[in-house]
């Protein structure tokens, strides 16, 4: 089995086409749905990739991303956080996320593999 | 009966009255009348006699052609109504035959001529016409715009006996004109007289038993101002007669001298002066009208740009009275916010002509979009003495061009991401992630990606005008090499290029090659131009050529191709249309790139224009004004102030200084590791609006909104990358950087203050 990535998004139709998408490269994916589920995951799971949304019914992706670079045992799992451009960064300003890479929304596929390969080292 | 008749404007034409119930006259006359050269007639047709004398008061008739046997109208007796009511009024009459008693009767008292209906033929008619026109010329000058003087009605002012006989004996004389004298000895019965009747002009004594010296002529005038008055003066008050032609009076005569010709001939220019000085006015009046009740406001200054005149509308537009406005600056009843990026003083000192959409505040402090021209007040020497300026309010169009930038843009912006979505739903069908795909469903799934790529195209341009139009597009200068600009513009096109066998060149034709520009910006003009040529060029070359001289750049890129023709050629910036695609393989274009490619250059202050001609290929070309580092720095920061200003933040600057390592570096050197270092600390930015640029040695960050301490965690944020990328390179070891956060309130009021303050 490949790498291990976890993908956290509410909206359903992303998760499904990310999983396809990344499976097909030889990814196993996991998935969860909003913040909490992030956290007890990657927790739980220990995935080698995390691709978080930003907006999510809190905790936020930013919060998640927090949380983990603060823990000892997860701050190496390398996350990709997806932003919207206009009024997310601007909101949260000032935070320090501590994320690994920061892609835009919409993202174009070929990016966020490019970003996932070159984080994972392979 | 008064004869002046008022001018007719310059017409050609000559009223023409009819008067017959013969429908074969009638069917005659409409024949044969137009046939005249040089002349119109305008012909009026009256059945009846009653309807003759209605039509004759009613239109300005010059000629009555009257059919003596006319019902209703026998042995005269309309002939001598006409005659009675229009005394001067030429007459050709209709007769049974030229022997007819009748009608040599009417010749006899006055009429011009005889037509026999029995023998009435196109020549014969012609000719009678013809004389009528040659001879009474008076009247032809008539139509086109002269004064006719048959008989002038003369009211005479004076109290001495002797004097009113001579001018009456004088007057007596004379038959053309003719004058017909009312003769009175006071001002009294002057006024009077003058009330109830017509007169053309006035002869004036001014002592008269109830009044004296100048008064008497005030007051006569001020009674009667339209009608022409002449002065008759005594040798010893010649100085009171000066006065009243000042005064309006027409004109003077000296009592002793006056002799007949003479005195026929200063009435008839004094009516002529008085009638031309009525129109002069009417016409000043009618102008005056235009102004002041122009739905526009209308402003003329002098050439030191002070108000000196306006309008109802201005007053309107401007809430300001007469008092606040009247050789009032105009900066003193509107500041200008916007204003001053057009240069509104220069174009009036300079007397230039200027055309813009503006802002402007009022003085009652409320904001408002106008669109102002100033055009330039000639005299008719041509030497300019001032400006006008016209403005109109479009405060509520700029709202609602607002709303539709801003629909547009989030439309634009929603539609995105479900497209990507469904472009990656289509393309991992495709690719066979979900299961093998048969050659038809594959051909269909490509078909339907080139239409979804087409519809994202078009989405993303539609982004970018909408911007470009709403004036919201941020241009981020940073110092770059125009060569570099084009090398990457062009590297996109070289497989492509190859694949068509056609030459890509870019041919630098000049040394110094450094710019102030956005360079993503650029790069995408250059890259629709590019795509552009690409597309229609079949065989040859496409040539990328960069020259500069001491005030701009100019880019041009040439292809061989197919080129465009003279008619497509002037709509070719505009939005939505597409030429020669019909017949164009590959990729569709959306109809926007070149009025895109317009807007990145205007705004950068350049100019894009195209030269074409069918089969001989395109050459598009650019401008871009020269910017000194200076400049794009303060521009910065007057734009950071300002907004910090004006929502009452701050504003903090980090300063990443490479002067020292100058000595280190050569130039090539060190432009590549300052790009390198700009592209490292954009890429730490993540707020939107937030600026790096490369400015001389420098690279800038400005970030709006911010103030000291949030400036200093960002730092400590970029330290990081900054390290990291001096680390990249053995080259840069062992190199430091002079950072320096500078913050509007604390470390500076103004530009000024804080430039000071850098390194």
């Amino acid at each position: 089995m490949g790498q291990k990535i976890l993908i956290v998004d509410d909206e359903p139709g992303i998760i499904t086409l990310l999983k396809t998408r990344l499976s097909a490269n030889g990814y196993e994916v996991i998935t969860g749905a909003n913040g909490q589920d992030a956290l007890s995951q990657i927790k739980g799971q220990h995935p080698d990739l995390v691709i978080l949304d930003v907006m999510m019914p809190p905790p936020n992706g930013f919060q998640v991303c927090r949380t983990v670079k603060d823990d000892p045992e997860l701050k190496n799992i390398p996350i990709i956080l997806l932003t919207a451009k206009s009024a997310e960064s601007d909101k949260f300003w000032g935070v320090e996320s501590g994320a690994d890479a920061y892609v835009t929304k919409p993202y174009n596929p070929e990016e966020l593999l490019a970003q996932v390969t070159s984080l994972l080292g392979k | 009966m008064a004869t002046i008749e008022k001018p007719l404007a310059n017409s050609r034409v000559v009223n023409v009255l009819l008067a017959a119930d013969d429908a074969a006259i009638i069917d005659k006359v409409k024949e044969y009348l137009p046939s005249q050269e040089n002349v119109q007639f305008q012909i009026h047709i009256a059945n009846t006699p009653s309807e003759t004398l209605q039509l004759l008061t009613a239109n300005k008739v010059q000629l009555v052609l009257l059919d003596l046997n006319i019902t209703g109208g026998e042995e005269l007796s309309l002939f001598k109504q006409i005659q009675d009511k229009k005394p001067d009024l030429p007459l050709i009459v209709f007769a049974r035959t030229e022997q007819d008693t009748i009608g040599n009767a009417a010749v006899q008292q006055g009429a011009y001529d005889l037509l026999a209906k029995d023998k009435l033929t196109a020549k014969t008619f012609s000719r009678v016409i013809n004389e009528f026109l040659t001879q009474k010329s008076d009247h032809i000058k008539d139509v086109r715009g002269g004064y006719r003087l048959d008989k002038v009605n003369v009211l005479l002012v004076e109290d001495n006996p002797v004097d009113a006989h001579i001018v009456e004996d004088c007057l007596m004389e004379e038959k053309a004109p003719a004058f017909k004298v009312t003769h009175v000895e006071s001002l009294h019965d002057a006024i009077d007289k003058i009330k109830h009747n017509t007169y053309e002009v006035v002869l004036l004594d001014l002592s008269l038993p109830d009044s004296h010296s100048i008064a008497t002529f005030v007051k006569l005038h001020s009674t009667a101002p339209t009608v022409a008055t002449i002065i008759l003066s005594g040798l010893d008050d010649e100085s009171v007669a000066l006065e009243a032609v000042r005064r309006g009076a027409q004109d003077y005569l000296v009592k002793s001298v006056i002799h007949g010709r003479m005195l026929s001939r200063v009435i008839r220019y004094s009516i002529e002066r008085k009638e031309s000085e009525r129109e002069i006015s009417l016409a000043k009046e009618m102008y005056g009208a235009i102004f002041e009740n122009a739905a526009v406001s209308i402003i003329v200054t002098n050439t030191d740009g002070q108000i000196v005149s306006w309008n109802k509308s201005t007053e309107q537009l401007l809430r300001s009275s007469g008092e606040y406005l009247h050789l009032s600056a105009l900066d003193t009843i509107f500041t200008k916010g916007e204003i001053e990026k057009i240069n509104l003083d220069q174009a009036i000192s300079n007397a230039e002509p200027l055309h813009a959409e503006t802002q402007i505040t009022r003085r009652d402090g409320v904001n408002m979009d106008v669109d102002l021209s100033v055009s330039i007040l000639e005299s008719a020497d041509g030497k300019a003495n001032g400006s006008i300026l016209i403005l109109k309010d479009i405060t509520e169009r700029k709202k609602y061009e607002a709303l539709k930038d801003d629909f547009v843009a989030t439309v634009s912006h929603e539609l995105r991401t479900p497209l990507t979505m469904v472009r990656e739903g289509v393309l991992q069908v495709y690719e066979g992630l979900l299961g093998r795909v048969e050659t038809e469903q594959k051909m269909v799934l490509s078909l339907s990606l080139e239409a979804i790529d087409r519809l994202s195209r078009i989405i993303n341009d539609l982004l970018d005008i909408s911007k470009i139009e709403a004036g919201k597009g941020q241009l981020i200068r940073e110092q770059m090499k125009m060569s570099e600009i084009v090398k990457k513009a062009i590297a996109q096109f070289e497989i492509k290029a190859k694949e068509k066998n056609i030459e890509l060149k870019i041919e630098c034709r000049t040394k110094e090659d450094t710019v102030y520009v956005d360079g993503d910006k650029i790069i995408q003009v250059l890259t629709n131009l590019i795509s552009n040529a690409l597309k229609f060029t079949e065989k040859g070359s496409i040539q990328v050529i960069v020259e500069s001289n001491n005030d701009q750049f100019q880019v041009q890129v040439k292809d061989s191709g197919k080129g465009i023709s003279e008619e497509d050629l002037q709509d070719v910036f505009s939005k939505f249309l597409q030429f020669g695609r019909q017949d164009s393989a590959g990729e569709k274009g959306t109809g926007l790139g070149l009025a895109i490619c317009k807007g990145l250059v205007d705004m950068h202050g350049g100019q894009i224009e195209v030269q074409s001609k069918l089969g001989q290929g395109t050459c598009f070309s650019f401008t871009l004004p020269r910017v000194t580092s200076k400049t794009v720095l303060s521009t910065y920061m007057h734009e950071g102030l300002q907004k910090a200003k004006k929502t009452k933040v701050s504003f903090s600057i980090i300063q990443y200084c490479a002067a020292d390592l100058e000595k280190k570096l050569n130039e090539a050197n060190m432009d590549s590791f300052l790009s390198g270092l700009s592209h490292a600390i954009k890429n730490r930015l993540r707020r939107k609006g937030d600026v790096a640029a490369r400015i001389d040695e420098n690279i800038f960050v400005f970030l709006n909104g911010t103030d000291k301490a949030s400036a200093e965690i960002l730092m400590e944020r970029i330290k990081a990358c900054v390290d990291n990328f001096i680390k990249s390179d053995t080259l840069y070891k062992n190199m430091k950087l002079d950072v320096k956060i500078l913050s509007y309130p604390e470390d500076g009021q103004s530009v000024e203050e804080l430039i000071k303050r850098f390194n």
